[in-house]
């Protein structure tokens, strides 16, 4: 939805000169902000206790890069974000398209989804916490249950949505019907399918920080709480920049993926 | 020409259909008509009388419900690569590009790949489309798209082509253009040919005989002979009184229906 | 047929819930039978404990979203009509609105303190994000021979704002409240679990702690509930104001 977003930012024309990128490019409103920060705490107007310098913070990051501290609880928090999603993925567009073929797994699945679909996904984490521990298990469990009824309604619609004339179109030309889910209905869901899941990506992280932030004692959502609690805000800082940083990277790589495969989809010429 | 065989005979064909509210529907009610081998037969009729219907019971991707619907001599059961469907808007896979989508057809019967791929880029220059093979069908106009569904088409090499209304979403110059390369493609290729349009003078123009549908539940209402066995089909013919006679006749019959419906 | 399957798999669900808790298949702990969570349920009810959890819930849920409409649709509008602010804000926007926000809470209880205010922070925050970039999208898409004609028929610039430009972004305005309000439920329950403070979220997690596992299932079917009826609050509120709008007729 950003996308939309990313490409009309340019106040400047076709040349710019490098003084010009550099103060009215398209990041350029981030150093901004970020000079700010760093002269409104140097200058004292921010108490120190509120919020940490600029530099500071850098300065954290850099060593709790180099002593491990992050790299340990980030590859913590990615394979369970990584485990949880790509799961929820796969059982979700499988139980979708079957939903939309099968009516008797239409007619089974469809009550249960229309009631379990407004739950805000967050209600899992105690009761999961509970069943399941304090460890990646909880967490993998979580995302996988946040992520996957919003997966399977967008497969569920796609396949559904998939113009009949096509369908039609395949079967003249002697597609048989169990090929037409590989030929048609799959990439005719596709676009649903893509945007489905991008939406469950940032329900995903939501739910990772949340869930290890209330429960364990690894992960990024973690070393965020512990960090506040221990008092040390620069630290704090360091952690939530790299998680902050995790899920846009996510979801520009998502993004990315997601125009590679819907290239079909562009109208302009290349 | 008069001595040709009849290609598809429907004899008493009904369909009624369930709508999203759950009524049943009669689409259309009890139509008799013989299409004859390689003839060029145009159905028009009011919005909404069947005619589109009529057309899909033929391509075999709706069952009829009542009488018989037979192609040469066998009754239609399910749809298949003799009968090939052009659709109004289209029905192109978008996620493959023009190549892929002449060619699917061709995958479908097993042809090997450089044959396959042969053979579409014939039919993608013989429809002026050379140079867009590797485009996709979204960055197509509507008169290129519906180039690539009739290549798709003529690909499969299907006996009969079911065409439901293929230039109503098309301009007008477009249509005039696509509607004399029609004929020339027919005329170079001898298919029988099964037109749905809601244009009489396209109707008149394109065809050896025009059915005119009643209203819903649709009937043949009457079937009228546009060009006389034998004759050439042609631009020049639009402006004689006689071709003009015609459409005015047959306009007449389609604008008493409409007022009904 | 299709309907006894419909609620027959509804039922057979909460049938075989049933009977696994009863004949301790399952450990009660693990899942209650249906007759304790009932009892729960009319014990926390009686004692105005549950009706005042989700009064304070719904009120941070509604404060955090209503102060998000008020920032976030005229900011998403001055985006989508004023290039300045559009060169401003769109990186801001593009790297926070994926940002999960949860993160921040611990930083917004240095700031505002263990009460509500932190919790109405960040769900302000998480809201307003999705509304921007909404109605940005809405505003920055409009057909200009709207614009064009309003002009024409002598609407002045301000006006247009408010004549033209807003309710023909209204459909997008309204798909990001409907992305938003999910969002503002979720932020809710989360930071009251971490924060306690009294609220769903913060009963849940302390039963969970407890494993009072009949009161955690009341609390997450209160939730489902709310959910629910706030999903369809919005459609319908959706069809009333947008009338005129093609896919109001299209549902009739």
């Amino acid at each position: 939805m950003v996308a939309g977003a990313g490409r009309s930012g340019h106040l400047v024309g076709e040349r710019r000169s490098p003084a010009q990128v550099l103060f009215l490019g398209k990041y350029s409103p981030l150093a901004y902000m970020i000079a700010a920060w760093e002269l409104a705490t140097a200058a004292g107007l921010i108490p120190e206790l509120l919020l940490p310098r600029f530099s500071d913070v850098m300065a954290a990051w850099a060593r709790m890069m180099l002593s491990g501290e992050l790299p340990e609880h980030a590859l913590s928090s990615i394979w369970r974000e990584a485990a949880g999603f790509s799961s929820s993925v796969v059982f979700g567009i499988t139980v979708g398209i079957a939903m939309a073929r099968f009516r008797v797994l239409r007619d089974l699945f469809e009550p249960l989804l229309r009631l379990l679909f407004p739950l805000p996904k967050s209600a899992l984490i105690p009761i999961l916490i509970v069943w399941l521990g304090i460890g990646h298990l909880s967490k993998i469990a979580v995302i996988f249950l946040g992520c996957i009824l919003p997966v399977i309604v967008s497969s569920f619609n796609g396949a559904r949505g998939v113009d009949r004339h096509l369908v039609w179109s395949a079967l003249i030309m002697g597609t048989g019907k169990r090929k037409l889910l590989w030929r048609v209905i799959i990439p005719g869901a596709l676009p649903d399918i893509l945007s489905g899941t991008r939406l469950a990506l940032a329900v995903s992280f939501v739910l990772l920080v949340g869930s290890e932030m209330l429960a364990g004692n690894t992960g990024l959502g973690f070393l965020t709480y512990f960090l506040s609690e221990a008092g040390d805000l620069a630290g704090m800082f360091a952690a939530i920049f790299t998680l902050t940083l995790l899920g846009f990277l996510a979801d520009r790589l998502y993004l990315r993926f997601m125009r590679r495969i819907l290239i079909w989809q562009r109208e302009d010429q290349e | 020409m008069s001595e040709s065989r009849v290609k598809i005979r429907a004899a008493g064909v009904s369909k009624t259909y369930i709508s999203p509210g759950g009524e049943s529907v009669l689409a259309i009610d009890g139509v008799d008509l013989e299409v004859r081998e390689n003839e060029f037969l145009s159905i028009v009729g009011p919005s909404g009388c069947g005619k589109s219907t009529f057309l899909y019971l033929v391509a075999g991707v709706l069952e009829v419900t009542g009488g018989e619907l037979v192609k040469d001599g066998a009754a239609i059961r399910g749809p298949g690569p003799d009968r090939g469907l052009v659709f109004q808007h289209f029905a192109l896979f978008p996620w493959r590009t023009v190549m892929g989508n002449v060619c699917y057809g061709l995958e479908e019967q097993g042809l090997p790949r450089p044959e396959r791929t042969g053979r579409a880029r014939e039919l993608i220059q013989r429809v002026g489309l050379k140079g867009f093979e590797n485009v996709y069908p979204n960055q197509l106009s509507g008169g290129m798209k519906q180039r690539v569904a009739l290549a798709r088409t003529l690909a499969y090499d299907p006996e009969v082509l079911l065409m439901d209304e293929p230039f109503g979403a098309l301009d007008a110059q477009t249509r005039l253009l696509m509607q004399e390369e029609l004929l020339e493609l027919w005329s170079e290729r001898k298919k029988t040919v099964i037109f749905i349009t809601h244009d009489v003078r396209e109707a008149v123009y394109l065809s050896d005989r025009v059915a005119v549908m009643t209203a819903r539940p649709g009937r043949i209402k009457r079937i009228v002979e546009t060009r006389a066995p034998g004759s050439s089909a042609g631009r020049e013919h639009v402006e004689t009184q006689e071709f003009v006679e015609k459409v005015n006749e047959i306009w007449s019959l389609v604008r008493d229906e409409v007022v009904i419906s | 047929m299709t309907r006894a399957r419909r609620y027959g798999s509804v039922l057979f669900f909460l049938l075989a819930w049933e009977a696994a808790s009863q004949l301790k298949l399952v450990p009660e702990f693990f899942l209650p039978s249906w007759v304790s969570i009932g009892q729960q349920a009319w014990v926390d009810t009686a004692s105005g404990q549950l009706p005042m959890d989700i009064a304070l819930s719904m009120f941070r849920a509604l404060t955090g979203l209503s102060m998000a409409v008020l920032v976030g649709v005229p900011l998403g509008a001055a985006m989508g009509r004023v290039k300045a602010v559009r060169w401003f804000l769109d990186p801001l926007v593009s790297i926070w609105l994926p940002a999960p926000k949860v993160t921040f809470f611990p930083l917004f209880v240095i700031w505002f303190g263990f009460g509500s205010a932190s919790k109405i922070a960040l769900i302000f925050v998480a809201c307003t994000f999705p509304l921007i970039n909404m109605t940005y999208l809405g505003t920055v898409g409009i057909d200009r021979y709207l614009i064009w004609s309003a002009r024409n028929m002598g609407t002045g610039e301000r006006k247009i704002l408010w004549k033209v430009v807003l309710p023909a972004a209204l459909p997008q305005i309204f798909n990001g409240l409907q992305i938003a309000f999910p969002v503002s439920l979720i932020v809710t329950s989360v930071t009251e679990m971490l924060g306690g403070g009294g609220g769903v979220g913060a009963s849940m997690m302390e039963s969970a702690r407890f494993a009072l596992m009949p009161r955690v299932f009341v609390y997450l079917i209160v939730l489902a509930v709310v959910g629910a009826f706030s999903m369809s609050l919005m459609a319908q509120l959706r069809r009333l104001l947008l009338q005129w709008h093609e896919e109001a007729q299209a549902g009739r």
